[in-house]
């Protein structure tokens, strides 16, 4: 059984007078240890999904409009507050994208660190507690932990203050550790560093990554499975070898395209998928891909393409998926 | 952090010699002062007389030669300018504020009489302000948009719009003259010293409660929508996310991470405040009947005798000085970023 199951999940949100569905039906499940990435453009509903799962959407404009989220079985929105709090945070941690407000300003990182112990193992004495937060800092890779445990937020740079909440989210051992794009608000060398360590982290501790980022050349150095967003459903499921291999969702394969590599003539322009998301506001009822789809044809606009399964593990939801699985639809840019 | 505190009272130096400065400017133009004399001058030669006194056109109490001696002395209006200001500070400093021309007392002793009647008022009107003002401004952001919300709102929105003296003379007209529920004014009763300790004081907080309501109500909207806003903000804050991420309860992100950072905007107002109570207000002063810095100051002003109210504004603005010293502060208490610097992280 996989360790959580999200199943046909919509979530809605109260704007003025209205509601809005920003996540439609999205399905999938995450294994036990493993690392699955979530993929797609700002504001496809990747946020919104992995603060469902914490029971952290906000309220109370924000709620689960249907489906379920199953963790080892049990439907966390249906749990009670208090049910709930014993698994955020214990068995389920998340990490954010702004390092920088993502920690407060007023508390040390020492405090901040030992509250992950006194929430969820409170009969540790304080001394075990320091020195587990000590070992949580050399295990984030952070130089002189003992310094760091009594200095200020603003004392650290980004890349430090992601550690340090990596270090919060590792503290009481979760099963799953969700990231929402942790090095988007970091440069690239930081950035880089902070995927080898999560890298590393996962194979130290057998937790199940839920990876949520904007980059597909990041999903590549760390995820045994993708889940593509566009626009609050899903385009497309896969492994990452038969994504980047075998792309069938023609946005997976402008993502792709639009990847640069190594093998490209240096200076040439690179392929990016034209045209602009459909505001949440004025969705299509077809496909909410056809305004920037090379391939679309009159069904697409007139009927929603289901997910479908198109092999064991492949899952896709797009009208012409059989002709992009054959290989008869011409290449992206051509 | 020490350090922050050792630099931030050397800088006492510096604005203390600007607000005397300033204050010193001031006294140039009191009576006796260059204005003055050149008014008086042509006066003189306009209406042709012999004048005994200062230039006064609107009645009042005049002012005799020898307290217009005593102002040109004090203020050295026959020196250089550089010169009577250094003299004038060695005074000050020594609280030699000069001699008041209606009790010709000395100014410091006038002032420090009334002063412990205002500072009482003061820390009690601090103290009812943050006391309402916080655990309301706490709950209405809990509560946002609820009927308490609304309900509240419209109160101290009404405390604010409606002008203090008028509040005054409503709560004396209400609870004092008909109701009978207070006194009517003063600070204390006549028979105050006969009074126990428990009575008396007993009869200064019955004194005390009008006025203070008097004086607080105006400002109770401002620091409770400050302390709602300020919340609120700090709630929707990404750290407050991350607390409860933790598997923290609501309640306990609010007080234990919110509330401290959401203190700081009120922090930063605390200093003003106190130097702003201290002086009152003569107005309510006035209709209370209550010997305070205010009425003196008013009085003063009413009466020309300008030695005291520029003995007051010398008082007042060091008070004030006092009190940007204490909201630095209380920030840094409050926000370590103050004290240990930001922008110095490395990578
Ligand atoms: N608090 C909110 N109120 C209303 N709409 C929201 C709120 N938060 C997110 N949304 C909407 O939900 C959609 C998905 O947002 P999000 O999950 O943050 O996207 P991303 O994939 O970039 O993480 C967006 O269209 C956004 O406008
Ligand atoms: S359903 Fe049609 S419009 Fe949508 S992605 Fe497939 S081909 Fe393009
Ligand atoms: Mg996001």
């Amino acid at each position: 059984m996989p360790i959580l199951e999200i199943d046909q999940l919509s979530i809605a949100f109260d704007t003025e007078g209205d509601v809005v569905t920003v996540v439609d039906r999205v399905s999938f499940d995450l294994e036990a240890g493993e690392t699955l990435g979530v993929v797609g453009e700002s504001g496809c509903g990747k946020s919104v999904t992995a603060l469902s799962i914490m029971g952290l959407l906000p309220k109370p404009a924000g709620r689960i409009q249907g489906g379920d989220v199953r963790f080892k079985g049990e439907s966390l929105p249906s749990l009670a507050p208090e049910r709930m709090r014993d698994i955020r945070g214990n068995r389920i941690a998340m990490i954010f994208q702004e390092p920088m407000t993502a920690l407060n300003p007023v508390h040390r990182v020492g405090r901040q660190l030992a509250e992950t112990y006194t929430l969820h193992q409170g009969e540790l004495s304080a001394d075990v507690v320091h020195r587990r937060c000590l070992g949580l800092l050399e295990q984030v890779g952070i130089p002189a932990p003992e310094q760091r445990l009594s200095e200020y937020p603003h004392q650290l740079s980004g890349g430090m203050r992601q550690r340090v909440m990596i270090a919060m989210a590792l503290a009481s051992k979760p099963d799953i550790l969700i990231a929402d794009e942790p090095t988007t608000a970091l440069d690239v060398t930081i950035q880089a560093q902070i995927l080898e360590l999560l890298r590393d982290l996962q194979r130290e501790t057998g937790m199940a990554i839920i990876f949520i980022t904007h980059d597909l050349g990041v999903i590549a150095e760390l995820c045994s499975r993708v889940v593509v967003m566009y626009a609050g459903r899903m385009a497309e499921q896969a492994g990452i070898e038969p994504l980047f291999a075998h792309p069938v969702h023609p946005y997976t394969r402008g993502l792709l395209a639009s990847i640069p590599r190594l093998e490209d003539t240096p200076k040439t322009l690179l392929t990016t998928i034209p045209g602009v998301v459909p505001s949440i506001e004025e969705l299509p009822s077809g496909c909410r891909f056809a305004n920037r789809c090379p391939y679309v044809k009159d069904l697409c606009s007139r009927e929603a393409p289901e997910l479908v399964s198109a092999s064991p593990g492949h899952r896709v939801a797009c009208h012409r998926w059989r002709e992009a699985e054959a290989g008869t639809l011409e290449n992206w840019g051509s | 952090m020490t350090s922050y505190f050792i630099r931030r009272l050397l800088l006492i130096i510096p604005t203390f010699i600007g607000v005397t400065i300033l204050v010193f400017t001031l006294t140039r133009l009191v009576p006796g002062g260059p204005i003055e004399r050149m008014l008086s001058e042509a006066a003189l030669a306009g209406a042709d007389e012999t004048a005994t006194t200062s230039y006064d056109s609107q009645g009042g109490s005049t002012l005799s030669d020898a307290q217009l001696e005593d102002l040109k002395a004090y203020y050295g209006f026959d020196k250089p300018v550089v010169v009577s200001y250094f003299e004038w500070l060695g005074k000050v400093l020594v609280l030699d504020l000069g001699r008041s021309t209606r009790y010709s007392d000395p100014v410091w002793n006038t002032i420090t009489d009334r002063l412990p009647v205002s500072i009482f008022y003061g820390v009690w009107a601090l103290i009812l302000t943050y006391g309402v003002c916080i655990p309301l401004g706490i709950y209405k952001a809990i509560r946002h948009k609820t009927a308490f919300d609304n309900l509240t709102s419209a109160l101290v929105f009404a405390g604010y719009a409606i002008p203090n003296y008028v509040v005054a003379l409503l709560l004396l007209t209400i609870f004092s003259a008909n109701l009978e529920w207070f006194p009517l004014g003063g600070f204390v009763s006549d028979d105050f010293d006969e009074l126990s300790g428990f009575e008396k004081i007993g009869d200064v907080s019955i004194h005390a409660v009008l006025p203070l309501i008097a004086y607080t109500l105006g400002g109770f909207a401002f620091y409770t929508i400050l302390m709602k806003n300020s919340l609120m903000d700090n709630l929707a804050a990404e750290y407050v996310r991350t607390a409860v991420a933790k598997g923290m309860d609501f309640r306990r992100a609010i007080f234990g991470h919110a509330f401290r950072n959401s203190l700081i905007p009120i922090a930063t107002g605390f200093g003003n405040n106190i130097s702003l109570i201290l002086t009152g207000s003569f107005l309510i002063e006035t209709i209370f009947n209550i010997d305070g810095i205010g009425l003196l100051g008013f009085e003063s002003l009413v009466e020309r005798d300008y030695p005291v109210v520029m003995g007051i504004l010398v008082v007042s603005s060091i008070l004030f000085l006092i009190g940007n010293i204490l909201s630095d502060i209380c920030v840094a208490l409050v926000d370590p970023r103050v004290k240990f610097g930001s922008g110095d992280a490395g990578q």
